[in-house]
């Protein structure tokens, strides 16, 4: 699911670059809703294609969100066994909500991910570096004499 | 079920009524003006004269169509001087009593004077950064004339003159004595480094009261400094392979030929010859013979064919070279050699002044065609 959704992402970039092109597409927030509204479809009842694509995109937005919620939840309460999982989905949609609204503008939403993809290789590969530090120190995953 | 179920499912319900209030900010369509054109023209100093075309649907049925005395157009227009396009339209609101409605738009004309005084990317900034605005309308600029007039005037052969102009993009037979162009294809070549915009050209013929769609204006960056006559612009549509159902006129030894049908192909190969780059353009025809005004008498033959297609080839080399001379010329980059330089020879390209470049830049045209069908034996 997650690498027919990373394809259908990876799809959709190079056919927003190759539509407008690397100089155009940058003027766009979201070059993906600019790509759809450029499709003229004479003679259909709604000439476009942006409604239909919406109900499909909110639709594969709430089922991607949904299996990550589950992703992260599960992953936690693996670490964290005293954690309720039902709970724990609830409090991370709270934080999901608030850090959908928080953001004033999607300028600045962009400026801080431009931030933080500088540095999201470092828990990427820190957090199993991390894990197996801990796991030496525990002295776990050694076989007992 | 039991009670604590029933209760919990309750006040899910209840829920769910604040739903229940429907579409709190809609108007009716008859409350709405829904505008099909919209004019920029250049206003009285760094303004701008902004005009609407919004159709008056009572006015398109017959029955209640305008009494005597009373304007019998089916379109109202309305105008207003503004510093921006976007300023215009939220004046020109209170000009009708009705919602101006923008998301319908389908086209939008620019008078040839707007680009003397202003910087046309800044003029359509609001038809491109406004979510409203569709990004399909169609750009069209003025010839000899004001989007206003243009707006103003009522052809006969459409109820509404606004939508005349999609009808006619529309249709593959049309994209011949001009290229339409939407918005968004239009800004993408206005600040694309390696391209240069066009946009159709568009005229009033009052004494036979209709529009007349030929030819292009060409830009360089933001500018407009030219224009190809309907004939140049066939020929544009060759080397660019946007021809796809022309037809063209050869005066040939044989007599008149006339192509129809014809559809292009074009390859652009840019080969580095002493350091600068050479235009190698091979563009290959297939096209039907629909008229044929003889010098001589005598049945079609192979060889007779085959003098037609070379002959015709030699008449289009020539020309084709004049077109991209004429282009070269005005320094407007429309045939898009600045983009395949960059495709092909990045390397080049990012260490090349390309506007600097392209005025110079040598090259060969190939044209190959074909003829499918004659038509007659004759």
């Amino acid at each position: 699911m997650s690498v027919l959704i990373m394809l259908l992402f990876l799809l959709e970039i190079i056919g927003g670059i190759g539509v407008f092109g690397s100089e155009y597409v940058q003027k766009f927030i979201w070059p993906n809703l600019a790509l759809i509204k450029c499709i003229n479809i004479p003679y259909l009842v709604l000439e476009q294609i942006g409604p239909v694509f919406l109900i499909v995109w909110i639709t594969v937005f709430i089922v991607g969100g949904g299996f990550y919620m589950y992703i992260v939840a599960n992953g936690l309460q693996q670490l964290f066994p005293r954690l309720n999982y039902k709970l724990l989905v609830l409090t991370l949609l709270v934080i999901v909500g608030i850090g959908g609204l928080i953001f004033p503008n999607a300028v600045l939403v962009g400026y801080l991910f431009e931030m933080i993809r500088r540095f999201s290789i470092i828990p990427a590969i820190g957090y199993p570096v991390l894990i197996y530090i801990i796991a030496v120190i525990r002295g776990k995953g050694r076989k007992n004499s | 079920m039991n009670r604590h179920h029933k209760f919990k499912l309750a006040i899910l319900l209840l829920f769910f009524l604040i739903f229940l209030s429907g579409c709190w900010d809609f108007a009716e369509v008859d409350r709405r003006a829904f505008v099909t054109t919209i004019g920029i023209d250049d206003g009285p100093g760094s303004k701008v004269l902004v005009s609407v075309q919004i159709p008056n649907p009572h006015k398109m049925i017959p029955l209640l169509n305008a009494t005597s005395g009373e304007d019998s157009r089916n379109f109202s227009l309305i105008s207003t001087t503004a510093s921006t396009v976007n300023e215009a339209l939220n004046i020109l609101l209170t000009k009708t009593y009705r919602n101006l409605v923008i998301e319908q738009n389908k086209s939008i004309i620019i008078g040839a004077k707007v680009f003397e005084n202003d910087n046309v990317t800044d003029l359509i900034d609001h038809l491109t950064r406004n979510p409203k605005a569709p990004l399909q309308a169609l750009v069209f600029i003025c010839k000899d004339a004001t989007a206003k007039s243009i707006l103003e005037a009522t052809p006969v052969q459409e109820v509404l003159p606004g939508l005349m102009f999609v009808q006619s993009a529309q249709t593959t037979f049309k994209y011949d004595r001009t290229f339409y162009i939407p918005i968004w294809r239009f800004e993408q070549r206005l600040i694309h480094s390696a391209k240069d915009a066009y946009a159709p050209l568009i005229s009033f013929d009052p004494t036979e009261t209709t529009y007349v769609e030929a030819g292009l204006a060409v830009f360089n960056g933001s500018r407009l400094v030219g224009e190809l006559t309907p004939h140049e612009t066939q020929l544009f549509g060759i080397i660019t392979g946007m021809m796809s159902q022309g037809g063209m006129t050869f005066s040939l030894s044989l007599g008149e030929v006339t192509l129809a049908n014809l559809n292009s192909k074009s390859k652009i190969r840019i080969l580095l010859k002493d350091g600068r780059p050479y235009y190698s353009i091979k563009i290959f025809i297939s096209a039907n013979i629909s008229e044929l005004i003889k010098r001589s008498n005598g049945f079609m033959t192979p060889q007779k064919v085959i003098e037609i297609e070379r002959e015709i080839e030699k008449v289009l080399k020539t020309e084709l070279s004049k077109v991209v001379k004429k282009l070269q010329k005005l320094n407007s980059d429309v045939l898009d050699f600045g983009e395949e330089l960059r495709v092909q020879h990045q390397r080049y390209w990012n260490q090349t002044e390309w506007k600097q470049e392209y005025p110079t830049v040598q090259f060969n045209i190939d044209v190959k065609v074909r003829i499918r069908k004659t038509g007659a034996k004759q």
